[in-house]
């Protein structure tokens, strides 16, 4: 006979609540307990970052304020989303001793069912690891784990449909012309369920889907079920922890990245380089480690004056590596560039600048 | 130094085993750790580590730091009641220092021990480790530190 699997669908509910809700069940679980999957969906949008993130760095507050966002901090990494009713949150709850131990191997085991859930919604979905779910290269949704308490927890979303032009709005980012490319590389690299299907199934559809999927990959017989009375008080512990504005401004404890993360593989950046000539600013999609597209501003000089955006396009493609000072120079050259105080290194400084780690080459 | 599936655990060092963390007792009565070479390798690159702060108690089985790789966040767990006497700065600045050298310049905090002969008991050495780090190992699925990602 199958092992039970609690399953716990909150459905509608506040954004604290529908944070809450993993965290408490996660933190009222005992070493030995029963699998909790739990389901639910924001009823309003709101702004979630990662534990490590700072608030004021990543998350346009006065924006979201003025809105009427309300910005929650999680405990799972990760970055800054923007959530609301058109996604089915998934939250896996597993005594820790029943989970895989590596980080990688977690994601792959737990996403499992996801797969299979969206392979029988008819969407192709696979997983780009560590964590995000693709679907022909495009992002479908992005995952998160944590140990909390006795549980380890995996925690995603269904994406239904997907407010791009929200999301880069509540960002804090460099310029206006940053939002813009970050909401245009939103659209290019994001996927959504209505996007892949042309509609959106039924929120039962899709719980019906996942919860065969368990069965079939887990072995585990999901039963319907609701918070116990020791679940109930963790979460309402929970909301007041997530809803306590010292959790939530806790002063930054990761450093902060120049870049946002589309999805696996593709950020987009902004950086500023001081060179003899002048400010040289780049702004930058790095797509593995490459330049996918960038433009070319500051205030040095450039002869011909339209020469920086002739470069720019030149280097759409380059790795960004140790070869790619001679190839700013060589482009320079073909292109019969004069940038007084502006050398090749120079701007080869500025690409790579604001490179995240993870994008690297 | 002994070796588990790849894993280096220097002998020098004392080991809670189930917690993947490293311990040395200083000269002065303070006890440096550490996670180990297989919690990082379980973990993977690290993105942030942000320890307990100095002057804080903190509780044996419980978190005396909260690490973050790869989107994933949890703790790491101290073997004693002990206050925390310094945290390694270097190590929150640049988190992937556990990664590139878990046992010296990855270190993550010194700690002043409430009853330190206790909980010295439950560790074991370095020089007996590799056999019960390779039953846990065996025990989690775990590949080795070359394999993990």
């Amino acid at each position: 006979m199958s092992s039970p699997l609690r399953v716990i669908d909150v459905g509608s509910v506040s954004a604290v609540r529908s944070q809450a809700v993993y965290h408490g069940v996660a933190d009222a679980m005992a070493a030995d307990g029963t699998p909790v999957l739990t389901l639910a969906t924001p009823a309003e949008p709101y702004v979630c970052i990662g534990l490590h993130q700072s608030l004021e760095a990543e998350v346009d507050t006065g924006y979201c304020r003025r809105a009427g966002l309300p910005v929650l901090r999680r405990y799972v990494g990760g970055g800054a989303v923007y959530l609301d009713s058109q996604q089915l949150f998934f939250h896996f709850i597993w005594p820790a001793a029943r989970a895989p131990r590596g980080v990688s191997a977690l994601y792959a085991h737990f996403v499992r069912p996801v797969l299979g859930a969206y392979r029988a919604l008819g969407i192709p979905a696979c997983l780009r690891p560590i964590n995000d779910i693709h679907v022909h290269g495009r992002k479908i949704g992005g995952t998160g784990a944590a140990q909390i308490g006795a549980a380890t927890v995996f925690v995603g979303s269904f994406l239904l449909d997907f407010d791009t032009a929200a999301m880069a709005r509540c960002l804090r980012v460099p310029s206006e012309k940053f939002r813009d490319k970050l909401r245009s590389s939103l659209e290019d690299y994001m996927t959504t369920i209505r996007r892949e299907l042309g509609s959106v199934p039924a929120r039962q559809g899709i719980v019906a889907a996942l919860l065969a999927a368990v069965r079939d990959e887990f072995g585990l017989a999901p039963g319907a079920d609701a918070l116990r009375a020791g679940e109930q008080a963790a979460v309402a512990d929970w909301e007041a922890r997530l809803l306590d504005p010292e959790f939530l401004q806790q002063a930054q404890r990761r450093r902060v990245a120049a870049a946002v993360k589309i999805t696996g593989g593709v950020h987009l950046a902004e950086s500023v380089y001081k060179a003899p000539g002048g400010l040289l600013r780049a702004r930058v999609l790095y797509r593995e480690g490459r330049l996918q597209d960038l433009d070319l501003s500051g205030d040095f000089t450039c002869f011909p004056a339209s020469g920086i955006a002739a470069l720019a396009r030149a280097l759409r493609g380059a790795a960004v590596d140790a070869s790619l000072e001679a190839l700013i120079d060589g482009h320079m050259r073909a292109l019969g560039l004069d940038m007084p105080g502006v050398e090749p290194a120079h701007l080869a400084a500025a690409l790579r600048q604001a490179l995240p780690a993870e994008a690297g080459a | 130094m002994a070796t588990a599936r790849g894993c280096h655990l220097p002998d020098e060092l004392l080991y809670d085993v189930p917690n993947n963390m490293w311990y040395r007792e200083e000269a002065d009565g303070t006890v440096t750790l550490g996670m180990t070479s297989v919690a990082v390798a379980l973990a993977g690159q690290l993105v942030a580590v942000t320890p307990k702060k100095p002057g804080k108690p903190v509780q044996a089985g419980k978190s005396c730091a909260t690490i973050e790789s790869g989107k994933w966040v949890g703790p790491a767990k101290i073997v004693c009641d002990a206050e925390v006497v310094e945290i390694n700065e270097a190590l929150v600045g640049d988190p992937k220092t556990a990664n590139a050298d878990p046992y010296q310049a990855g270190w993550l905090m010194k700690v002043r021990p409430a009853a330190w002969a206790e909980a010295r008991a439950t560790l074991v050495p370095g020089t007996a480790v590799a056999a019960p780090y390779e039953a846990k190992m065996a025990a989690d699925g775990f590949a080795g530190c070359a394999c993990a990602t």
